[in-house]
């Protein structure tokens, strides 16, 4: 009996040493967000990782299913992002955008060529009241599609343009999102993104993970996706010769 | 599921489906051209006209295609338009090839005129084979029941 509850004691002890420890990773991670400071505003400078952003959805359903709003002839439109054949490439563009404006340019003059032919590409200025859609229509391929729509930067959770996120075309699910300067860029990062998400498996998450702990891991994601940490920043990496935290 | 609307007509759209609606740009309601709403399971190019040229002949045998085009209000009281809300539950033994407004080889149609709140409608569905009555019927009989129309103000 005594040594049953010399064990539970021993047991209560190790977890209470792993949660300090857990805390203790936490903390690390959000001091190291305070110094970064915000995410990138309009006119991201430089390229970033096209990654994978988990998002906190508050408990709805996370994917996405359709991108709505106008077109710049004023047609209303509905165009499905999920439950169709292949992957969608959601491009947040702006006409004053200057970041915007070698994106725009190889667009009219290659616009079949600036995307893989199994992907469809859809072009998102934000809305008619903020955008002018004369302008985007200048500026935009006849053949390209262009959803004007300031609620689907609001959906997606779009920190400024240039923005691109690639969604699954099965599931709905965001298989990558990030800022680039050119399209080849884009699709470079694309191909990085979705072979991250072959490796791990469906939806990159284990299955076998506890829901909160997944949720936690989300969570942190979302925050050093913010902050402008993507994966493969080496600054998630500890440097030669640091000690490894004690547990 | 969230409700899309134009045009004073909202409905929900299937998961997979794609809807534009063409609206009349400065002009009045009742003095030339009027809405119409294009609806399909596989993705619609920018310039369509009214009754699927431009699409149709691009279907494939899954696809299905969905019209609701508007004619003018005072229509809505003629005999061609008596049935009084929109067409819903639509089967197979609804369409015939004899219905579409262009032949084309596997394709089946089907045209059915109603009003609603004073507006007088058409609906016309391009089925692109037998494949599509299985892979699409059910997602437009969803489509077309959720289907709302509002009255124009001045036509009621």
């Amino acid at each position: 009996m005594i040594w049953f509850v010399v064990g539970e004691a021993v047991a209560l002890l190790v977890l209470g040493l792993f949660v300090l420890a857990l805390v203790h990773s936490y903390a690390g991670l959000a001091a190291r967000l305070e110094q970064r400071g915000g995410p990138g505003a309009t006119g991201a400078s430089e390229d970033s990782t096209l990654g994978r952003r988990a998002r906190s959805t508050g408990g709805e359903d996370p994917r996405a299913i359709h991108v709505a709003g106008v077109t710049t002839s004023g047609d209303t439109v509905v165009l499905p992002v999920s439950g169709v054949g292949r992957d969608t490439l959601l491009a947040f563009l702006s006409s004053t955008c200057r970041s915007c404006e070698h994106l725009w340019r190889e667009l009219r003059d290659e616009p079949e060529q600036v995307v893989p032919s199994g992907i469809r590409l859809i072009i998102v200025p934000k809305g008619p009241e903020r955008e002018s859609p004369s302008a985007i229509a200048a500026l935009a391929p006849p053949e390209c599609d262009v959803v004007m729509s300031s609620t689907a930067w609001s959906d997606f959770d779009v920190p400024g343009s240039p923005y691109f996120v690639l969604v699954d075309g099965e599931s709905g699910s965001i298989s990558g999102e990030g800022t680039a300067m050119s399209w080849s860029r884009v699709i470079d990062l694309m191909a990085v993104s979705t072979s991250d998400a072959t490796i791990g498996g469906a939806g990159s998450r284990d299955s076998h993970k506890p829901q909160r702990d997944q949720r936690q891991e989300e969570e942190v994601d979302r925050l050093l996706m913010d902050a402008g940490v993507f994966p493969g920043d080496p600054s998630l990496y500890p440097a030669v010769g640091d000690a490894p935290d004690a547990t | 599921m969230k409700r899309f609307e134009a045009c004073g007509i909202s409905l929900l759209v299937p998961v997979g489906w794609e809807v534009r609606i063409t609206s009349p740009t400065g002009r009045d309601h009742d003095d030339g051209e009027r809405p119409f709403l294009h609806a399909a399971n596989f993705p619609l190019p920018s310039r369509r006209a009214p009754f699927g040229g431009g699409v149709v002949h691009a279907m494939g045998p899954t696809d299905v295609f969905v019209a609701l085009i508007e004619y003018e209000s005072k229509s809505a009281a003629t005999a061609l338009f008596a049935a009084h809300r929109v067409p819903v539950r639509l089967q197979r033994g609804d369409f015939s090839p004899s219905s579409l407004q262009r032949a084309i080889r596997g394709q089946t149609g089907l045209q059915q005129f109603f009003h609603v709140s004073g507006r007088a409608f058409c609906l016309y569905v391009v089925v692109g084979g037998h494949q599509g009555f299985r892979s699409g019927l059910n997602d437009a009989n969803d489509l077309l029941w959720s289907v709302r129309v509002n009255a124009i103000a001045g036509v009621l």
